[in-house]
């Protein structure tokens, strides 16, 4: 039988094997000795106090620290009087059940990542994940070599595209605003004298952008490249926020980020995607539950829609006034603007067209390139 | 010290403190980790930073943040003006260039700023890292060095080592996301909006003299108003400013006419006010209570055949 201190940083471990694997958390690593001081400096035997003070070591976010009562109950649910039941009569059996399911969840994830699937990120498996509805139905197989085109478009947007510029300031060769400190320190090698002046200027925006796919009926079978586009995106810059709208509001970022985990939330998406349209109602969700921790100055709305809102259309002039209040520009991808004679005649177009800096298709990959060009070139957002 | 005590202290200085926040502030003093807080704004994040330097008889240090924050204004400034009329005053001297570049970067011409004051302090202060969200991922990146070793390298004087470690405090709103490496190196604290009782106990603390109905209508009112999906939803801050003018105003109970008249101390937005003027049928029965109190029954009078007789009692 394994020493107390032992047997309780076994626990630990095997605790955050199961957070990582059960429930996605994200920084559990390297995080063993301070959860196990942690636990030494909360009795164990007071249940509540241990999980209080395992919940501020693990969690990292919001989301983990919800997560994180029923990730305790269910790893130390069947031990009543504390946690210490829970410890392992030898360190080995730290490997127990939990650990190895654990290690089996990470082994399926790699054997995902990297065996049997000629397209292991492509849009059929993503379509799979993110729709129970698509993914029984006549999915789309796009070719790996498609995924990489849309990434490399990704790619240029995230570096070309130009939002304005921010208030941080930054050192220049040439300005108006005088950088007193790199003169006067300048000004040491001359005597005193400020023979040559350092200047101050603003830097651009680092851009970031959201995009929103709405994921109704009558846009799944348009929504191709925009999922790819937005895993493009999601994987290439951490700015990026990836959402998908139907009768609900999800966010696809972490799960486009982690592809190793997937399957994971397919039916938890469901009511996000495949359903009716309440476009209006959904942004406005957005725009108050994500709105402050995303929408900036530097900010670029990318939402890809049809228009067609089933729902109360004064609710999407609210949300479009406060998104381009908040935003840098919106772009409305919108499948049909490519066909001939397109005018934006359905309900929620007209309500959305005053508040858009670009309306554009972007169905296949020549329709995104040429979109991606009109907003590195500065077509996209309105330099504020 | 335990939780309990902590949470007892927080308790004497007007801060009500939850179990998971006292847990919080006990590990984060015991394995000497900054504690990151998060929450909506105005649950009393920062607030309790601030009780937490009144708790241990420390100076607080408080360095807010915001878009284009670099290390030359949290940490120190040379003092510029000063270090020019010192080479001006001594341009007569024959001193060295060396000699003179020693005595114009010395620590008297040092600016201290948040950071370094924090690093200097001859007792160990409480560091609160105010919205670190509003900074640049840059400045986020300095403090990690900083939050690590604590200590600071300045290029003229050498490294500064913290004299004693500080109890840092990280508050953010959640208007960007914080990067895995400062969350790695910080416990956490989420602060949700408090339950009704909670509030009542809050108002109870931090307006004293408060009627204990109108404290209870606040609560249930703020709870419902929270989960409407205003633009700017209030705080505990809205409800203790509220709570204030109410008292203020001589109001022991809400009604109609009191909430148009001061739905300002809550609402911060046009659209807001505008929305609760539409929405005002929804609130009818939180205010429904304001109605006068009905006089408890009196004892059935004694009937002496001659009709009714009411006794008046001192």
């Amino acid at each position: 039988m394994g020493t107390r201190p032992a047997r309780l940083s076994a626990a630990v471990v095997a605790f955050a094997s199961h957070l990582c694997a059960q429930y996605g958390f994200t920084a559990v690593s390297g995080k063993a000795v301070t959860a196990s001081q942690t636990l030494e400096a909360a009795p164990i035997s007071e249940r509540d106090r241990a999980r209080d003070a395992l919940r501020s070591v693990y969690c990292t976010d919001a989301r983990e620290w919800a997560l994180f009562p029923a990730a305790f109950e269910a790893f130390f649910g069947d031990a009543p009087r504390g946690i210490a039941q829970r410890l392992p009569a030898d360190p080995r059996a730290s490997r127990g059940r939990d650990a190895r399911r654990g290690e089996d969840a990470a082994r399926d994830a790699r054997r995902e990542r990297s065996g049997g699937d000629a397209d292991p990120a492509g849009t059929h498996a993503l379509r799979a994940l993110y729709s129970p509805r698509a993914g029984a139905g006549a999915a789309t197989r796009v070719a790996g070599e498609g995924l990489r085109a849309v990434e490399r478009l990704a790619a240029r947007l995230i570096r070309g595209v130009r939002l304005g510029r921010s208030r941080r300031t930054v050192a220049l060769p040439h300005g108006r605003r005088i950088d007193l400190r790199r003169t006067v320190i300048a000004s040491a090698r001359t005597a005193g004298d400020p023979v040559a002046l350092r200047f101050l200027g603003q830097s651009p925006h680092n851009p970031r952008f959201v995009i929103l796919l709405d994921a109704s009926r009558s846009m799944t079978p348009f929504l191709d490249v925009p999922l790819q586009l937005a895993y493009a995106l999601c994987r290439r810059s951490h700015r990026a926020r990836a959402f998908a709208f139907s009768t609900e509001l999800r966010e696809l970022t972490a799960d486009l980020r982690r592809p190793g985990e997937r399957g994971r939330n397919l039916s938890a998406l469901g009511g996000a995607w495949g359903g009716g349209t309440r476009i209006g109602a959904s942004l406005l969700r957005f725009v108050h539950a994500y709105g402050p921790a995303v929408l900036r100055r530097g900010t670029l709305v990318v939402i890809v829609s049809d228009g067609l809102d089933l729902g109360d259309l004064d609710l999407l002039t609210s949300a479009m006034e406060m998104l381009r209040l908040r935003s840098a520009g919106i772009v409305w991808l919108n499948p049909h603007a490519g066909s001939r004679g397109f005018t934006p005649s359905a309900g929620g177009m007209r309500r959305a067209l005053p508040y858009l800096t670009t309306l554009a298709p972007a169905t296949t990959l020549g329709e995104l390139a040429e979109l991606v060009d009109a907003l590195v070139c500065g077509a996209g957002g309105d330099r504020r | 010290v335990s939780d309990a005590a902590l949470r007892e202290r927080f308790g004497a200085h007007g801060y009500v403190a939850s179990d998971a926040l006292a847990t919080a502030f006990e590990l984060a003093l015991a394995l000497e980790k900054p504690l990151l807080i998060e929450g909506h704004s105005g649950v009393g994040k920062t607030a309790s930073a601030q009780t937490l330097a009144r708790i241990l008889d420390t100076e607080l240090v408080r360095l807010q943040c915001y878009e284009g924050l670099d290390a030359a204004s949290a940490l120190y400034e040379w003092n510029y003006p000063k270090q020019l009329l010192r080479i001006r005053l001594t341009e007569d001297e024959r001193a060295s260039a060396d000699e003179r570049e020693a005595q114009i970067f010395s620590e008297p011409f040092l600016l201290k700023r948040p950071l370094l004051t924090a690093l200097t302090a001859e007792r160990a202060p409480v560091l609160l890292i105010d919205e670190i969200d509003r900074a640049d991922e840059a400045f986020e990146a300095f403090l990690l060095e900083l939050l690590g070793e604590f200590q600071v390298t300045i290029p003229e004087l050498g490294t500064i080592r913290a004299r004693h470690r500080p109890a840092v405090v990280l508050t953010s709103n959640r208007t960007r996301e914080l990067s895995d490496a400062l969350r790695r190196r910080c416990l956490y604290l989420w602060i949700d909006y408090p339950s009704v009782e909670e509030e009542i106990a809050i108002l109870h603390a931090r307006v004293p003299g408060i009627d204990g109905r109108l404290a209870a209508q606040i609560a249930r009112f703020m709870a419902h108003l929270r989960a409407q999906p205003f633009e700017k939803v209030p705080g505990v801050a809205e409800s203790l400013d509220w709570a204030l003018a109410l008292v203020r105003l001589h109001r022991d109970a809400l009604d109609e006419a009191t909430l148009a008249e001061t739905a300002g101390c809550i609402l911060k937005v046009r659209e807001d006010w505008e929305r609760l003027r539409v929405d005002r049928a929804s609130y009818a029965p939180f205010l429904r209570d304001a109605a006068p109190r009905e006089e408890p029954a009196s004892p059935p009078a004694p009937d002496y055949g001659l009709g009714w007789v009411r006794a008046q009692r001192g």
